[in-house]
């Protein structure tokens, strides 16, 4: 290996699988209706790559992507890879607010957005960058309609050839993601974690080439991008390409597994609960016992009886895990380390240790902050500090509370930082609380995580305003500022939010009066009162 | 939020999605197919199976998810209509 290979890796494992698998089938794009080969996707994407040349883009330039799961998406991963030009996914149900801050943060050159998108293209327009508008192959009209993977076809390939210009230091990809401000922040991602991660979580899981996996998470998160792209790439398997989960594809979800023989199936725990749900037939459940040989969770906390519900009707095995967009995989159950218990054991490469509060390690199955030392973690925020993100002495703090069993099993417990959790998508209350708090009839507000049957948490605020405050106007200046999915579900009031003895609002207290359902629920403006003001 | 009342299906379903927050009540109209315009997401979708099915004592088939009706308001009213008989 010479000295400019050693730095390449990462990359060069990618360019291999490639090279290795040109005439297999990597993509079932269910909603083209086209399947795509490593050696397609591979020249699409040198050919996208020429493009963001022609572009002007060049290494290290940021590109933003507001699209739904497509093709086009995976292409423009891919020829990112190939230029060395970085994505920032944008997730497409955010406000256009939302978008203009990670847009303007990542400091992006471009935006390609899809034709889907028209009204928030226009309004970012104003942030001065250059706009690629996409139609997705699965929505022209016809052909010449301007599908833009036909536009690609036509254009001459990049001339460096695959991977030719990255590094396994370089970043892949900045991901936004909420923590405990009020902002997201921007996580930077390098080759040489992503992949090494990938490549040893694939290993643990024993996922190879037979191994077709069912490919409908947002491909503008990890879970898309990372869990459902790059890993069952790594592992030299194939992916069912679908929209993100909705209604519609938990109703044919068993239909399409079967039509497209899906054998590797990716969980987060709603998406089980509602999969259990909805599930009317034997069919997905004989057509599992016969076929699924992996299933894998994770992303939010998994209730045991949701486990053993979903274990017992589909005659499968789950294999919990953990992780963050900061780490990757931190823990995992696996094939290996026998029979499955919390979220496994702590993966190679990585390290756990124990903190209570005073930054003492703990002993097994003593309780405490769950601290990581890895060699998948993070590059770092982008153009933002890292304070308090680790301990003194270099642990990454997950902000999750757990402990270790005696054989080395982590347990998650609890959360020690403030989150929301909802549907495996996290959500800052922070950044919930600052809109709230906007509205000039509001004194104090409190926004928390309450238990959910199907999501796992919901979304529901405690205010504190004068007697003239309605639900009808809080939940309208709330849809004016936040995505959909950030919009509490229910509004309480409460003259005096519970406070700890520093004056900090106690959310333990809040959610324990919110479960006793000792808070009234804000009142909805009656039809009376909007007469007697109107006259 | 389930509506606190016992109704004709149709009135129930209104009462349904107007007594959600997140839904923009604007559209709800009853021929308005809820998923393709978004006015549902997963969570709320199997919330309201859930909900429908505990209020009306009945339960939906596989072959009624599969039903186009299945997706409006006057649909969904049709075919809970058609299971209590």
């Amino acid at each position: 290996m010479n000295p400019h290979d050693a730095s390449r890796e990462m990359v060069l494992a990618i360019k291999s699988v490639f090279e290795r698998n040109r005439s297999r089938v990597f993509i079932v794009d269910t909603l083209g209706r086209r399947e795509f080969t490593y050696g397609e996707l591979e020249d699409l994407s040198l050919r996208a790559a020429g493009m963001l040349r022609e572009l002007g883009l060049r290494k290290g330039d940021r590109i933003s992507i507001i699209m739904p799961n497509c093709i086009e998406y995976i292409v423009i991963y891919f020829a990112c890879m190939h230029t060395g030009v970085i994505p920032v996914p944008v997730n497409q149900r955010l406000h256009t607010d939302e978008m203009k801050y990670i847009i303007s943060n990542a400091e992006a050159k471009c935006l390609f957005i899809s034709s889907r998108f028209e009204e928030a293209a226009r309004q970012l327009r104003s942030l001065g960058l250059g706009i690629v508008t996409i139609i997705p192959g699965s929505e022209a009209e016809s052909p010449k309609a301007g599908d833009w993977l036909r536009a690609v076809s036509a254009h001459a390939p990049l001339p460096d050839g695959p991977l030719g210009i990255v590094e396994d230091g370089d970043t892949i990809i900045i991901v936004f993601t909420s923590g405990t401000t009020n902002r997201p922040k921007g996580v930077q991602i390098r080759y040489k974690e992503i992949i090494g991660n990938g490549k040893m979580f694939a290993g643990l899981l024993q996922l190879e080439s037979r191994h077709r996996f069912f490919a409908y998470l947002d491909l503008a998160y990890l879970g898309g991008f990372y869990n459902l792209m790059l890993i069952p790439f790594i592992a030299e398997g194939s992916i069912v390409l679908q929209e993100t989960f909705s209604p519609r594809v938990a109703i044919s979800f068993w239909d399409m597994a079967i039509k497209h023989g899906i054998n590797a199936i990716w969980l987060v725990p709603s998406i089980a609960s509602i999969l259990l749900s909805i599930d009317r037939s034997k069919v997905g459940s004989e057509y599992s016992r016969e076929h699924v040989e992996k299933v894998l969770i994770g992303t939010a906390p998994l209730p045991e009886q949701l486990k053993k519900s979903f274990e017992e009707r589909y005659h499968v095995e789950l294999y919990e895990n953990y992780g963050l967009s900061e780490t990757f995989f931190i823990s995992t159950n696996h094939p290996g380390i026998g029979e499955p218990r919390g979220v496994g054991k702590v993966v190679p490469g990585c390290s756990v240790r124990i903190l209570d509060d005073a930054g003492h390690e703990r002993g097994a199955c003593e309780t405490g902050e769950i601290v990581v030392r890895s060699s998948y973690l993070m590059k770092g925020y982008y153009k933002m500090d890292e304070k308090g993100a680790f301990t003194r002495d270099g642990w990454f703090r997950t902000g999750d509370m757990g402990y270790l069993d005696r054989d080395g099993y982590l347990f998650v417990t609890d959360r020690k930082k403030d989150l929301i959790i909802r549907g495996g998508i996290n959500i800052s209350p922070k950044e919930i609380e600052d809109v709230i708090a906007r509205h000039p009839g509001i004194s104090a507000v409190a926004v928390v995580g309450m238990p959910d049957r199907h999501a796992g948490e919901q979304v529901v605020a405690v205010v504190n305003g004068g007697a003239g405050l309605d639900k009808e106007e809080l939940l309208k200046h709330c849809k004016s500022h936040l995505a959909p999915f950030k919009i509490p579900e229910s509004i309480f009031s409460s003259d005096e939010l519970p406070r700890s003895v520093t004056g900090k609002i106690n959310k333990k207290e809040l959610r324990r009066l919110l479960l006793e359902g000792a808070l009234p629920e804000l009142p909805a403006r009656s039809k009376e009162d909007e007469t007697e003001h109107e006259s | 939020m389930r509506p606190n009342m016992k109704a004709d299906p149709r009135s129930w379903l209104l009462a349904w999605f107007a007594g959600h927050a997140k839904i923009d009540q604007d559209n709800i109209k009853p021929d308005t197919n809820y998923i393709e315009r978004g006015l549902l997401d997963s969570f709320a979708f199997i919330a309201l199976i859930s909900d429908v099915e505990q209020e009306f004592r009945i339960r939906f088939s596989d072959g009624d998810f599969r039903k186009t009706d299945f997706l409006t308001i006057s649909g969904l009213a049709s075919i809970i209509e058609r299971k209590m008989k």
